[in-house]
């Protein structure tokens, strides 16, 4: 009987607290190498996108509008205005203003913030609405893109208007300053001088692991991807406590490069 | 006997079976982790490499982007020029940016990521790029940049005692982790690279090394891609004149194909050619205003583009032959007239230009007689050719271009130093009778590369 015995309850409580000791040693980096993977994917995704905006512009001569989760706005498509100047109504027609995006970069969040319009560029993933996704796997993760709405040598929104760059010439739009300006998170109301851009032509972004939290809640950081600031400024940097945003442009030497191969520029 | 049994079961409590299970696991645990970790060890140096390759090929291809859209229209900047390097620490307000002047080229220093409009490019251990850009292609008024222009810089290849390049336009270093003796403080101490003392955190050869004795941390090497060791840990990315030229010389085609045909569209002609001769009045790079003529000339149809095409243009008027020479292309905008750098860069000694007789002004527009139009034969035949542009590619060694110093243009006039094939070297200034061009599917470098202009 006695050999049947088998372990004590002392001897399975100890192993138990080993397992336990060792499982919570391994949990914490585990969490830290899933985000750090998502993250990754994320970066990636972000310059696919990067790529197919890229390539838009080289088929089409303009940048694409944002998409916006807005009455008259088509789900995942780029969205214009019905008029010239303001927007008070929105169309998914091709714009008879040209290049007059229904949003270009100053938000109102929760309420018309822009999005990849991943339907126009044929991205995936996207969710059920054909909004583009990170690699967070959430319906909140969604992918943000504002564009530069700049009037340029006498040409309306340049950068979106069908042949507006070939029109305001590269010469001009390069010495344009600022298009969007991107700051280090160590100046948010950075200028031309600290900024880390004063020139891209367009951002791409994800919220990353906080997607779900209420705007009043973010960091000043994270609020100034998502606000209507008038200077157009973004913000990019590391990961860190209070700022997890995952920001990315381009160059735009790259775009007009891109635009003379595919012979729509100069 | 009950006792023994009782010591017996003592000793297969349990105690023996849990240690014999944490040997186990000990030595599975080791396995595992030796196996692991060279696994491991060789999977972080592949992601280490990979992520110093995206590092440069991102660099590069934001540099090739910069200088081929270059479009200043007055002149200031061309297509081909690069910035000059940042020469200034991390912590300067002003590093990222290019340095202002490079009077002093060759001369290392980081690359100007700002400049370029990119986010900061670095290593797999986070340390920025670093940059060597050759004279030839440096923001200059007085060297001119066009098919003729070549790399200065020379890259070997390990223990080769012959150059992998000799003719590199630029050089991009990813630096690596300090090797021994190198220090990358703040703190002020004598550069052997600049012969002076500077911060260490801006002397190039606390970053970058030597190799069988060429030496990265030199202002204008010879350059080396050494074998990685203890001692040396650089890695490179080139532009060579041979990937450059090319690309340059489809971004010139691109401007002359649209200027081309807006003059087209707005006239319904295309401009009779300058003589092939005439080219001993462009001097090299000068400013505008001290341009002389390179003069549209009635009845020639193959040539130079023509500087000068008349004075009295009317976009509302039929095309008006060249008759005198004080004015330039019409102003149709910035896109409709050749702009100011391509003569001030002698582009103009290295395109050449043919047009059909029926598509200069008084033709017919049609192509019904045997060279009425141009005819381009090669891999494929093309006919009823409206006009061409031709640039003659990097030249040939035994292939003699003008040097870039000014007026010196003798070498210019010989057709055989640009064009290869037979065909493109015959009838130019003479007549339309000969209208046969040849191109091929030929992607050398040093091919005559024939565009099109059809509207």
């Amino acid at each position: 009987m006695n050999k049947s015995k088998g372990f004590s309850l002392i001897e399975i409580a100890v192993v138990l607290v080993i397992i336990t000791i060792l499982l919570a040693f391994l949990a914490v980096p585990l969490a830290t190498q899933v985000d750090q993977r998502r993250r990754a994917e994320t970066a990636k995704q972000l310059d696919l996108a990067k790529d197919a905006i890229i390539g838009f512009a080289m088929a089409n001569g303009r940048l694409p509008c944002p998409a916006l989760k807005v009455t008259g706005c088509a789900n995942g498509s780029e969205c214009f205005c019905q008029a010239a100047g303001a927007c008070t109504a929105t169309t998914v027609k091709p714009p008879l203003f040209p290049g007059n995006c229904a949003a270009f970069n100053n938000f109102t969040p929760g309420i018309n913030v822009g999005l990849l319009p991943a339907a126009t560029l044929g991205i995936t993933p996207t969710d059920d609405l054909g909004y583009a996704l990170d690699a967070y796997n959430s319906t909140t993760n969604l992918v943000y893109y504002a564009v530069a709405e700049n009037t340029i040598a006498g040409v309306a929104n340049a950068l979106t208007a069908e042949n507006g760059i070939k029109a305001a010439t590269m010469s001009s739009v390069a010495a344009t300053t600022p298009l969007l300006t991107i700051c280090p998170t160590s100046a948010l109301t950075c200028t031309a001088a600290n900024s880390l851009t004063s020139a891209a032509p367009f951002v791409v972004f994800s919220l990353a692991g906080n997607s779900a939290a209420p705007f009043a809640s973010l960091s000043a950081k994270e609020k100034a991807n998502l606000d209507n600031d008038s200077n157009r400024r973004y913000v990019s940097g590391n990961k860190t406590d209070d700022f997890d945003d995952i920001l990315t442009w381009e160059s735009v030497n790259v775009l007009f490069e891109r635009m003379v191969r595919s012979g729509k520029l100069p | 006997m009950r006792e023994r049994e009782f010591l017996n079961v003592r000793k297969q409590a349990g105690l023996v079976f849990l240690l014999l299970v944490m040997l186990l696991l000990l030595v599975a645990g080791a396995t595992v982790f030796v196996q692991a970790g060279g696994s491991r060890l060789s999977s972080i140096k592949l992601n280490r490499d990979q992520i110093t390759t995206d590092a440069l090929a991102a660099a590069k291809n934001a540099l090739l982007a910069y200088t081929i859209s270059r479009d200043d229209y007055s002149g200031s900047s061309r297509p081909g020029e690069f910035p000059c390097p940042t020469t200034v620490s991390p912590d300067d307000p002003t590093y990222g940016k290019a340095n202002t002047s490079c009077s002093s080229i060759p001369k290392i220093g980081r690359l100007p990521w700002r400049t370029l409009g990119i986010q900061e490019p670095l290593d797999a251990y986070g340390e920025p790029l670093w940059y060597a850009l050759s004279g030839n292609f440096k923001p200059s008024t007085t060297v001119a940049i066009n098919s003729n222009s070549l790399g200065q810089l020379v890259v070997y290849q390990g223990d080769e005692t012959t150059p992998l390049v000799s003719q590199a336009v630029v050089v991009i270093f990813a630096v690596g982790p300090p090797v021994a003796g190198q220090n990358r403080s703040a703190v002020t101490a004598l550069c052997p690279t600049t012969g002076t003392a500077i911060a260490e955190n801006v002397c190039a050869s606390n970053y970058l090394e030597a190799y069988s004795g060429k030496n990265n941390a030199s202002n204008s090497g010879p350059y080396t891609l050494g074998k990685i060791t203890d001692s040396f840990n650089d890695h490179a990315a080139l532009i060579t004149t041979t990937d450059f030229i090319p690309k340059i010389e489809d971004r010139i085609a691109s401007s002359l194909s649209l200027t081309l045909k807006t003059y087209y569209q707005t006239t319904g002609f295309y401009p009779y050619a300058a003589y092939y001769s005439d080219i001993k009045k462009v001097a090299n790079n000068k400013a505008a205003s001290q341009l002389e003529q390179a003069n549209c000339a009635n009845g020639v149809f193959s040539g130079r583009l023509p500087q000068y095409i008349n004075e009295l243009f009317d976009p509302t008027l039929p095309n008006l032959p060249c008759t005198t020479y004080s004015q330039g292309w019409p102003a149709l905008g910035a896109n409709g007239a050749l702009p100011v750098w391509f003569f001030k860069n002698n582009w103009n000694t290295t395109v050449f230009y043919a047009v059909a007789k029926q598509y200069v002004v008084g033709g017919s527009k049609t192509c019904v007689g045997a060279g009425d139009c141009l005819k381009i034969e090669g891999d494929i035949t093309v006919q009823d050719v409206q006009a061409i542009v031709i640039l003659p590619g990097i030249p040939l060694t035994t292939q003699l271009r003008p040097t870039l110093t000014p007026d010196d243009v003798s070498a210019g006039l010989d057709i055989r130093n640009y064009f290869e094939d037979l065909e493109n070297r015959q009838g130019w200034n003479l007549s339309p009778d000969n209208y046969i061009y040849k191109s091929t599917s030929s992607t050398l470098p040093s091919r005559d590369r024939i565009i099109v202009i059809k509207n």
